[in-house]
């Protein structure tokens, strides 16, 4: 077992000695301080009246349907969400506060995210294999199913660092600039009518742990190409293009009902919070878990059978 | 040799793709000895070592290293083998040090002490706190020879252990791995095309060539029993020739201003002595070594690759 240890510690170190694992931590770091600069620069001036400010918004609405320029239903929420606010006097959470920036960076930083973990996953076993490092590896007394086994628990480590680094760096970027304040601002969502009271805190919580899901997932899937193909730019650009283009390919296929079954329909379980909508109508949060731990038994076991059976070559 | 062999290949064979690469090979080597594993670019050197590290397959046969087979214990096997298969690479990102704590983690009771030992050995105090990315190839070669030797192996294995390095470096490599054999007791497996090389590292070379084991000789043996030409450079050219006339199996020949003769290692101090003695002034004596070498084409049939 403490050998199981110091093998996660050699992967640790190897990734964390490298520059570019820095450098993502880095781009991460200035574009929290950029979006942060940005809010606070067009912030509305404290004296600015919301409540006028909803009511030209409502009227706005009303102008472009008229106009035909929205879907009556497009706006219909919102027009619900302002007048609430109206109605009940709540002021809406500025985007100058704490728990809207961390929002806002949970929002743009979970496509980084996938990005980072990505780029990591898919160069862990295929960097040793274009290195040649690999032949040293696999020439002392562990197994290679303990070699590999060490590097995916690495991953999964590192892959946790970098989304305490997301909530932690923005919290503490977000209360800088916008004071440590506002800890119980409440997000206002509006589901078949009924108004839903959330801390806005508790759900950006919420949202990264249901992002660290599909990270997982898409690392999942970047390690196995690295393993299986023993190509990085294979491993990183494939699971890099699928997370950003499927959930265009998911709106072309979503009338039809057998892509519920597709891996990547199945990994964004913020689908099933209020306010949001899966990709097809019936599908449900159960399902989802299922469909996932199927592919992801399939594989893993895949990955695991092909790095200890295949002969090295490098 | 009674000895317990240390590594035992049986009868095995390597097919990809349906080919044949390596064909029902045999042979052991024993502690304290180095083996010299010498063929043509192509012969299946490298196809074997990787068999015998576990990075390839077996598909026919065994390989037992101490007694343990390295395809149902591989773990039990590999603790006694050290290698470096090919190039020495490492992690170039880190510092030859941190590669060795990387390798010493991997192996069982290697602690900083022993670390530093090997350090020593392998003479790279001064910059192994360096990146390996600004070491030069010979450090490289060190390094990884370090990183073979950590965990005190009895079985070392080095593919090509010369490659690259400068006659300085060649030298100082033969001593090394001389040495780790004859005063260590460890058993040295190398692999080369040159057979210069190989004649002054080793006890034994085994000539592969298309894969099949063409025959596994003694070094020594074979050079104090064989000949070997030796052209001596003299003055009167003629008269040496006649004085040296009924010595060696063959005649002796004139060229230019030199007498090649076909002489056994021990022959050679005879000869002299007799030039000396008839008052014939010698310039040179040169013993071309190319005995094994003859062997080795022979044997193979020329250097052409596969
Ligand atoms: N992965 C592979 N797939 C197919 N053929 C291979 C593979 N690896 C090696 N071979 C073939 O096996 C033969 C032996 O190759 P090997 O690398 O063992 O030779 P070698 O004796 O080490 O040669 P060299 O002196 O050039 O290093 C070659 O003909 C090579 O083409
Ligand atoms: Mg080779």
């Amino acid at each position: 077992m403490s050998k199981f240890i110091g093998l996660v510690r050699n992967e640790h170190m190897k990734t964390f000695r490298r520059l570019s694992t820095w450098i993502m931590l880095g781009i991460a770091a200035v574009l929290f301080i950029t979006i942060a600069a940005f809010t606070a620069y067009y912030a509305p001036d404290d004296n600015s009246d919301w409540r006028a400010e909803n009511e030209q918004q409502i009227k706005d609405y009303q102008q472009y349907v008229e106009e035909g320029t929205l879907e009556q239903s497009d706006v219909e929420g919102d027009i619900a969400l302002l007048q609430y606010q109206l109605d009940q006097d709540i002021q809406p959470v500025q985007d100058n506060t704490l728990p809207a920036y961390m929002d806002t960076v949970m929002f743009y930083g979970s496509a980084f995210l996938i990005m980072f973990v990505a780029i990591i996953a898919g160069g862990m076993v295929s960097t040793e294999f274009g290195t040649g490092t690999i032949k040293l590896l696999l020439t002392k007394t562990p197994s290679r199913f303990r070699v590999l086994t060490s590097k995916y628990v690495s991953m999964l480590v590192t892959m946790v660092i970098f989304f305490l680094f997301f909530i932690g760096f923005s919290f503490i970027v977000g209360g800088i600039f916008f004071g440590f304040t506002n800890f119980d601002a409440k997000e206002i969502i509006i589901e078949n009518g009924e108004v839903l009271n959330s801390n806005m805190l508790v759900s950006t919580i919420r949202d990264y742990g249901l992002n660290f899901i599909q990270v997982l997932i898409y690392a999942t899937i970047a390690f196995a190409l690295s393993t299986v193909f023993r190509n990085t730019a294979l491993a990183i650009g494939f699971s890099i293009f699928i997370s950003m283009f499927f959930p265009t390919i998911s709106m072309v296929l979503s009338r039809y009902d057998w892509s519920k079954y597709i891996l990547f329909n199945n990994v964004d379980l913020i689908a099933y919070t209020p306010g949001n909508t899966p990709p097809v109508a019936d599908m449900t949060l159960t399902f989802s878990i299922v469909v996932m731990l199927v592919y992801f038994i399939i594989i893993t076991a895949i990955t695991w059978f092909s790095f200890i059976k295949r002969d090295v070559t490098a | 040799m009674q000895k317990q062999p240390a590594v035992e290949i049986k009868q095995v064979t390597k097919v990809i793709r349906g080919r044949k690469i390596i064909d029902n090979i045999n042979f052991s080597i024993y502690p304290g000895e180095v083996f010299g594993f010498l063929g043509p670019n192509g012969a299946g050197k490298t196809t074997t070592i990787r068999m015998i590290v576990g990075l390839m397959g077996i598909t026919d046969g065994e390989i037992l290293i101490k007694g343990n087979s390295i395809k149902t214990s591989h773990g039990a096997a590999m603790k006694h083998i050290g290698a470096i298969v090919e190039n020495p690479e490492m992690y170039k990102y880190l510092s030859g040090y941190l590669n060795l704590v990387h390798f010493a983690r991997m192996s069982d009771n290697v602690d900083k002490k022993r670390i530093d030992e090997v350090i020593e050995l392998v003479g790279l105090k001064n910059r192994i706190h360096d990146k390996v990315k600004t070491y030069s190839l010979g450090m490289r070669q060190r390094l990884g020879i370090a990183q073979a030797l950590l965990h005190s192996p009895d079985v070392l294995i080095l593919d090509e252990p010369t490659n690259g390095l400068d006659p300085a470096g060649i030298r100082e490599m033969r001593h090394y791995i001389r040495n780790l054999a004859e005063k260590e007791g460890l058993a040295v497996i190398v692999s080369s095309h040159l057979l210069s090389e190989m004649e002054l590292m080793c006890d034994r070379i085994g000539v592969l060539q298309h894969g099949k084991m063409l025959g596994v000789q003694q070094v020594h043996e074979l050079s104090s029993e064989q000949t070997q030409m030796v052209s001596f450079q003299v003055e009167p050219v003629e008269q040496a020739a006649i004085v040296l006339r009924d010595m060696g199996s063959k005649k002796p020949q004139i060229k230019d201003d030199k007498v090649m003769i076909e002489l056994t290692r021990d022959e050679i101090p005879v000869a002299a002595a007799k030039l000396t003695k008839e008052a014939i002034n010698i310039y040179g004596i040169q013993a071309e070594t190319k005995t094994l070498e003859d062997t080795f084409l022979e044997l193979t049939g020329g250097k052409e690759i596969v």
